[in-house]
């Protein structure tokens, strides 16, 4: 590649930074085809295969004060006179308010006559959202403890303490292994990495990332294992699930910067809607086939309320809405709101693993067009 | 029905002693019907033939008679390869016991299926007028017209008499006149008559004393050949009236059936006979050493080549042995993994794709189907490769290795070869093996660059991989190269003649028609082998139709051959 055209396809990166600011809610496109050119780098494509909480568990949960969560059912048979109370407003467990009120819909109508279970490890596993190393109040975080990495860092991941006494959230529980499922077979749960600009893959300080939902169906062998170098179409029609950011790969771990506003589809325990994160990073270690590591940042919390109220694991998955509701709102730790002072959004870790993809942009579009979506702040 | 089938069996039986012929004649010389060379040779005819159908013909003779939503599930009985061809190969093939029953229930079903409420609207041309009660005269229309598809003739007086008879008589105990038709149908679809293609000859008129195929099993011989299905309605006519035997006629019927779209269902019934591509239904890869080779990418490895090979021949009427250099391919999801190859299509389906110049794939031999056919469930096999375009493309004949080949020198761990090369040339100091690993190692090591599931790989163990060989005095340097010289051995084009007149006949090449194929090959060697131009040289030859006399047939060890040729009346 000559220079000229070096420095063009630079001013167009920056163009499309800059333009990332400027034009909200637009899809632009950027010529970059030679992304793939020794000059400007490789090209590494990922598709995300598991997706769970990031969560540290002991065999023996010692992890958890009570160990387990109680479920709905038992918080309901705990309550005074459940016969009665199932006599006099019908329904099922969950309407166990005073007046009959489901927790999903009204969970500070309803009160847990069982406790809740804290987590109380100091080890967890996360990123250091805050920047600081004792968990203080920060402009734009609230005072918490923070967890204390395998690796010794001070990291930040509030909704572990929310479901990680949790069953159905814990590895090999009712939720984790259905949404685990349902990140394989829902192409809604498609979510592409596309990492540009790689000249070595074990160590380059300037890679571009890029996020995409995928639109085509993850594929295993005999083996049971995901088959890796599938090529996997962007779906073009959910131009606000496009991201990119700066990254770079140290030793050959990719460490992204964080993505101001994130929002990213989801299906989960059958139910469809998006996940909302600020600051959404990456931590990936790269494999010649794959990638395993930690996506993380605020999650935000109407939005994680949500996805996880209204869902029918309370009862297999053994958890009280009204009891993670109220974790939810004690835990946050993320973007305080300025009137209330009370968090909108909680620090969160998740574990994922993917496979590597050729990704496949759309064909209307000349080969090796770059799509991001333009506006990454909320 | 139990009466039915064990009618079926026993003309089966019959029939597998009879071949068609009759009266006497010595063969005489005849004219050319169109294109006729001065120099095409004389040939002495050959007998008629008696062929089973293969398991697409079968089913694409059925969704020809019914519709393509009648159900057809069964499984034919392997038969044996002979000289290269598996529709040469049944031209001897008997149906068992054991092969029959599948059939059997295979008639049943589609038998079911036609009468049923849903479809006997529109496939019955129809109604009793009482439905519990015999109705001869629609059983007849609809027999009638049903049979001369399902024979691909029209039924005799007797056949159809028989047919109606039965279907009346197995009102009774059902009470239902549709349980009438289904019995007599099912009897029909295991009847020999279907069930194999068998050939009629009759005296040229315009020549006399030669004899030639009649009508009828010229239009079969033409619909399996271009379409690899039964002749249609139009077809059938056109041989009843005789329009088959006059060279206008028949041009007009070839020109209409290479004009259809079933033609390139013909085109890929001989290439996936040719190529031996029944090998897919059972070709696995370790799924450690290849993980992405799954069952649905053998199947659209299988896909790749035929697809190919018509875009090729048929949609870009591209010669044959280009075959081996184009760098038109297409691409589908699970096929893609293979080449690691991005493809902007969904779980169904391929796109068109064209490999790059400089690109170390071009031509059906870099294909993972080709080279993951002709290699081992963990590794390449330049042998298996080698042996693969020595038998397959160049009809030349590759001794099977001896069963107490000695592999130590190979499978020493202590030796240390890095490339498949390395190994060969250790194997071939033992001079048993050497002398047939020299006719095929040197051709495959040209594919090395590709392992056993054909994905592309520059080293083997850390060493570069030197992919260098050489193919009757051609060298190469790579897959493409290889192909190239594939592409120019003289080989090729006799290889590809020979099989498809074979084919196209259905049953193998006499030595005394070598002198035709070797027109042919000549002819073709001017025009170029396009496969339309192929076919057409060959079905408008003079010796494409023509049949031995019985006497001739007689006279050469065919004595015990009952002669049995009549016209068929037409009822």
């Amino acid at each position: 590649m000559s220079g000229k055209r070096i420095r063009r396809h630079r001013l167009v990166r920056a163009l499309l930074y800059a333009s990332s600011l400027i034009l909200l809610g637009a899809v632009i496109g950027v010529e970059a085809d030679d992304a793939t050119s020794s000059e400007s780098g490789e090209t590494i494509g990922l598709v995300l295969t598991d997706w769970r909480y990031a969560l540290y568990q002991t065999p023996g949960v010692e992890e958890c004060s009570l160990g387990l969560q109680k479920g709905a059912v038992e918080q309901f048979k705990a309550q005074d006179d459940p016969l009665g109370h199932f006599k006099k407003f019908g329904g099922t467990f969950e309407t166990r308010g005073l007046n009959g009120e489901d927790p999903n819909f009204s969970p500070m109508l309803v009160t847990d006559p069982l406790p809740f279970s804290e987590l109380k490890t100091k080890v967890g596993f996360g990123f250091n959202l805050d920047g600081t190393s004792d968990g203080r109040a920060t402009p734009t975080t609230l005072a918490h403890d923070k967890f204390v990495s395998p690796d010794g860092e001070r990291v930040d991941n509030q909704l572990a303490r929310v479901v990680g006494c949790i069953q159905g959230w814990r590895k090999t529980g009712f939720m984790a292994e259905f949404y685990a499922k349902e990140v394989e077979t829902s192409p809604i749960n498609r979510h592409l990495i596309e990492i540009t600009g790689v000249h070595d893959e074990q160590n380059d300080p300037d890679v571009e990332v890029f996020i995409y939902k995928g639109r085509d169906r993850l594929v295993r062998n005999a083996s049971g294992s995901f088959i890796a170098f599938m090529s996997h179409r962007i779906d073009e029609r959910f131009p606000q699930f496009m991201l990119k950011t700066h990254g770079k790969i140290v030793d050959g771990v990719l460490i992204t910067d964080p993505i101001p506003f994130a929002r990213l589809p989801l299906v989960q325990i059958q139910m469809t809607g998006e996940r909302d994160i600020r600051d959404l990073r990456l931590r990936l270690k790269l494999t010649p086939t794959g990638a395993d590591g930690l996506l993380g940042g605020y999650e935000q919390l109407d939005s994680w309320w949500n996805n996880h109220s209204k869902s029918p694991g309370s009862d297999p998955g053994m958890y009280s809405p009204a009891g993670i509701y109220r974790a939810l709102y004690r835990y946050g730790d993320g973007y305080p709101d300025p009137a209330t002072g009370k968090p909108t959004a909680i620090s969160v870790a998740y574990q994922v693993s993917a496979v590597r993809a050729l990704i496949v942009h759309p064909a209307h579009q000349a080969p090796g067009v770059v799509v991001a979506r333009a506006d990454q702040k909320q | 029905m139990k009466a039915l089938r064990t009618l079926s069996l026993g003309a089966l039986i019959a029939l597998l002693a009879l071949v068609a012929c009759s009266s006497d004649g010595p063969k005489k010389p005849v004219s050319s019907s169109t294109s006729a060379s001065p120099s095409e040779p004389g040939v002495p005819p050959p007998a008629p033939t008696l062929r089973l159908l293969s398991q697409s013909e079968y089913a694409n003779s059925i969704a020809r008679v019914f519709g393509a939503d009648i159900i057809v599930k069964i499984r034919f009985a392997p038969v044996n390869r002979v000289d290269g061809l598996l529709s040469v190969g049944r031209s001897s093939a008997v149906v068992t016991p054991g092969a029959l029953d599948p059939l059997d229930a295979s008639a049943r079903s589609i038998a079911a299926q036609v009468v049923d409420p849903a479809h006997r609207g529109f496939l019955i041309p129809c109604a009793p007028a009482n439905i519990n009660a015999r109705d001869d005269k629609c059983a007849r229309a609809f027999l009638a017209k049903a049979g001369r598809l399902i024979y691909r003739r029209p039924l005799t007086s007797d056949e159809l008499k028989r047919a109606v008879e039965t279907a009346g008589a197995a009102v009774g105990p059902s009470g239902d006149f549709y349980a009438g038709l289904r019995y007599t149908l099912s009897a029909m679809l295991i009847s020999p008559e279907f069930l194999f293609v068998r050939e009629t000859a009759e005296p040229d008129p315009g020549r006399p004393g030669a004899w030639r195929l009649d009508g009828y099993s010229k239009a079969s011989r033409l619909s399996f050949l271009l379409w690899d299905s039964s002749p249609d309605d139009e077809l059938l006519t056109a041989a009843g009236r005789g329009e088959l035997h006059d060279p206008s006629g028949l041009k007009r019927q070839v020109d209409r059936m290479i004009g259809s779209p079933l033609y390139k269902q013909g085109v890929r019934a001989f290439f996936a006979d040719f190529l031996v591509l029944e090998a897919f239904d059972t070709l696995t890869k370790d799924p450690v050493i290849y993980p992405a080779f799954t069952l649905k990418a053998v199947d659209e490895a299988r896909e790749q080549i035929l697809s190919t090979v018509v875009d090729h021949l048929v949609d870009r009427d591209g010669d044959y042995r280009d075959l081996f250099t184009t760098r038109h391919t297409f691409l589908s999801s699970d096929l893609a993994v293979l080449y690691r190859i991005p493809v902007d299509v969904g779980s169904q389906g391929s796109v068109p794709y064209e490999f790059r110049e400089g690109d170390p794939r071009a031509g059906i031999l870099t294909q993972i189907g080709f080279l993951a056919q002709y290699a081992h469930p963990g590794r390449s096999s330049s042998t298996r490769r080698g042996r693969g375009i020595r038998e397959v493309l160049l009809c030349q004949k590759v001794p099977d290795p001896p069963p107490n080949v000695d592999f130590s020198i190979i499978e020493d761990p202590t030796a240390h070869f890095h490339t498949a090369r390395e190994r060969l040339a250790a194997h071939q100091q033992n001079p048993v093996c050497a002398g047939c690993h020299a006719r095929t190692d040197p051709i495959g090591l040209g594919l090395e660059n590709f392992d056993g599931a054909g994905q592309f790989r520059a080293r083997e163990n850390g060493a570069v991989i030197d992919a260098s060989g050489k193919l009757d005095g051609n060298t190469f340097s790579d897959g493409v190269g290889l192909g190239q010289a594939v592409k120019e051995s003289p080989a090729l084009k006799s290889c590809i003649v020979n099989r498809l007149y074979a084919y196209s006949v259905g049953r193998k090449v006499d030595p005394n028609e070598n002198p035709l194929l070797e027109y042919y090959e000549s002819v073709l060697e001017q025009r170029g082998f396009r496969f339309e131009e192929m076919l057409r040289l060959m079905i408008f030859d003079r010796s494409f139709f023509a049949i031995a006399a019985p006497e001739t047939l007689a006279a050469s060890n065919n004595a015990s051959m009952e002669v049995s040729h009549r016209a068929h009346q037409v009822y």
